[in-house]
């Protein structure tokens, strides 16, 4: 498969931090359309930095981001590129414009020009593939926050991009609203295959991606599949981070002389594991 | 008794097509010491209720007490409105109810949601004086007040001359997340109420405030009052749990007791801890574990057990 999101080299450093070590740090990364990945690292670490180089909302100071080819260095390209890749940040309530859902989600799409007719289409689209298409003529205000997630998720998906990116955006939810935008996001990558790159601080939701890639102080330090990034216990802890529970509890097992057998990240997975070493023993 | 709640009932935007009743005939304790916790979905009422606690919101209908001091006295209702008009109440005597809530919302500090974004001042060392300045502290000389700012920022754990002079804007976010705590602290509350003091930091940082809210209960304010949406962080630390549901209070149990109830717990659409989840789930399939644990040793010390021995 091609890699739809390439980053090459690249340095960034915010103007106000010219005499601390860059926020990106000669990161270089290709991801594969179609794959759902999850980027964690501490607070500070540069994970959002990243997020706004992807789209040319940030420019490198040096190396190159290219999103399907195009280079976000191009102002000629940024246009197209930014249609492909959509964001989706913390705060629920930062990201409405309109007051009516439908217009909320309609926003994108007529800001590139799509024609009126298509235009409904999308939003039907959108709605529909957030599990909101029963609240198109609600007041966004009144909204729960997952639900106010599902709809900045369906504005961005009303451009068609070919991959979301969320930056933290389950983090002011309570349980259920970050199930409900997990759902969501993990259907669109499944059915829709739409490329997904999720950033968080929960090592659950990392747990579910194909791929975990790590930073820490600007750096991509660990770069895996959720299985070889948290058998690194030790290390992810040193760097501010944690491992999911149930690979904390597989690991207190080993050290008892119980070793669970293959992969053990979820729940479901310990639950099924424990179940088969006794069956076995 | 450090909260004393009664018959409490709260409408939003009353006699509107919005109105909405926010809290319903809510009752509760909170004795001084205790680590109290609050659960329930996103609009069951967590807010609106704690707002109560330091006379943020004054009751509609129902009674508040701090420390066994009522605020019923500063209603805002028609009745208090009707008795000031009808002279039976003075003005004057009003005015004094008013620094009579001051002294009561300083017993009672309110650390909101993502407290860093009402950081304000030039420097961090102004940020933290201004909630002394602002309930009028007595003892206004210089060196008092450095004094107390010096003890409230090294009580979250900043140094003091490192970050006095400088903005708070360029702290970094575990760090804004402790001045904004110091500039609560700073009056000494005996009470202090935290709405999602965890949310959005990363897994250390959210370690770190919690074991930074166990030494200020320990050295300051001795009852603590946390909202939180994580069960986990709930079963660790709480001595006891309240559940919100539709703006009613469910439950007040202490947290082995009500995470054991795991039907209501998914019934009410909440959930349960991790460990109690997993526990839960083996048990179906035939294991005989506590469904009360609340962290992986825990869990792992009972799973341990469960393996080596035989099954019958």
């Amino acid at each position: 498969m091609s890699s739809i999101l390439t980053l090459d080299h690249v340095v960034f450093r915010y103007r106000s931090e010219e005499d601390r070590p860059p926020a990106v740090n000669d990161v270089s990364f290709e991801i594969e359309e179609g794959l759902f990945v999850a980027l964690v690292g501490h607070n500070g670490s540069g994970k959002s930095t990243l997020a706004k180089l992807f789209n040319g909302l940030l420019q490198p100071e040096s190396g190159e981001v290219r999103v399907m080819g195009l280079s976000t260095s191009d102002p000629k390209k940024l246009f197209e590129l930014r249609k492909q890749i959509g964001l989706v940040f913390q705060n629920p309530d930062n990201q409405t414009v309109a007051t009516i859902v439908e217009d909320d989600v309609a926003f994108g799409p007529e800001n590139i020009g799509v024609p009126p007719a298509e235009i409904e289409e999308r939003v039907r689209y959108a709605l529909n593939a957030v599990g909101m298409a029963e609240f198109r003529q609600s007041s966004a205000s009144r909204l729960s926050g997952g639900q106010k997630q599902r709809i900045a998720i369906a504005g961005a998906l009303a451009l068609h991009p070919k991959i979301l990116v969320l930056d933290e955006s389950t983090a002011m939810l309570d349980p259920r609203g970050r199930r409900e935008v997990l759902e969501v996001v993990r259907a669109l990558n499944r059915t829709d295959g739409i490329t997904v790159v999720l950033i968080t601080h929960f090592m659950e939701e990392a747990a579910l991606a194909d791929r975990v890639m790590v930073m820490d102080d600007g750096v991509l330090v660990l770069d895996g599949t959720p299985a070889e990034i948290f058998a690194r216990e030790k290390e992810l802890t040193e760097r501010g981070l944690d491992v999911p529970l149930p690979v904390k509890v597989k690991n207190l097992l080993a050290e008892q002389g119980i070793f669970l057998q293959g992969d053990v990240l979820t729940e479901e997975e310990l639950a099924e594991a424990v179940w088969q070493y006794r069956s076995k023993t | 008794m450090a909260i004393q709640i009664k018959n409490l009932s709260y409408v939003y935007s009353p006699g509107t097509p919005f109105s909405h009743l926010a809290l319903d005939d809510v009752s509760l304790e909170v004795p001084d010491g205790e680590f109290f916790g609050i659960i329930g979905h996103t609009g069951s009422g967590k807010s609106t209720l704690v707002q109560h606690f330091n006379a943020l919101i004054l009751p509609q209908k129902g009674d508040v007490m701090i420390f066994g001091q009522s605020v019923n006295n500063h209603r805002t209702d028609p009745e208090v409105r009707r008795e000031i008009k009808e002279k039976k109440r003075s003005k004057k005597q009003l005015k004094q109810d008013k620094i009579n809530l001051k002294a009561l919302r300083r017993q009672v500090g309110m650390v909101f949601q993502y407290p860093e974004y009402q950081l304000f001042a030039e420097t961090v060392f102004d940020d933290v004086a201004f909630g002394l300045k602002n309930f009028g502290e007595e003892d206004k000389s210089p060196e008092a007040l450095e004094r107390q700012v010096r003890e409230a920022l090294e009580l979250v754990g900043l140094d003091f001359d490192e970050v006095r002079n400088r903005s708070p804007f360029e702290l970094s976010g575990g760090q804004k997340r402790r001045a904004a705590i110091a500039g609560v602290i700073v009056t000494k509350p005996k009470v202090l109420i935290l709405d999602e003091p965890t949310a959005g930091l990363d897994p250390r940082g959210k370690k770190e405030i919690l074991a930074l809210i166990h030494e200020l209960k320990r050295t300051c304010s001795p009852t603590v009052i946390m909202i939180c949406h994580d069960m986990n962080e709930i079963a660790e630390h709480c001595t006891r749990v309240a559940v919100l549901e539709k703006s009613k209070v469910r439950f007040v149990l202490p947290p082995e007791e009500l995470f054991l109830r795991g039907d209501l717990i998914e019934e009410l659409g909440l959930e349960l801890p991790a460990p109690c989840r997993i526990a839960r789930a083996l048990n179906k399939r035939g294991f005989d574990l506590p469904e009360n644990l609340f962290d992986a040793a825990s869990l792992s010390r009972a799973l341990g057990e469960a393996l080596r021995r035989p099954p019958c």
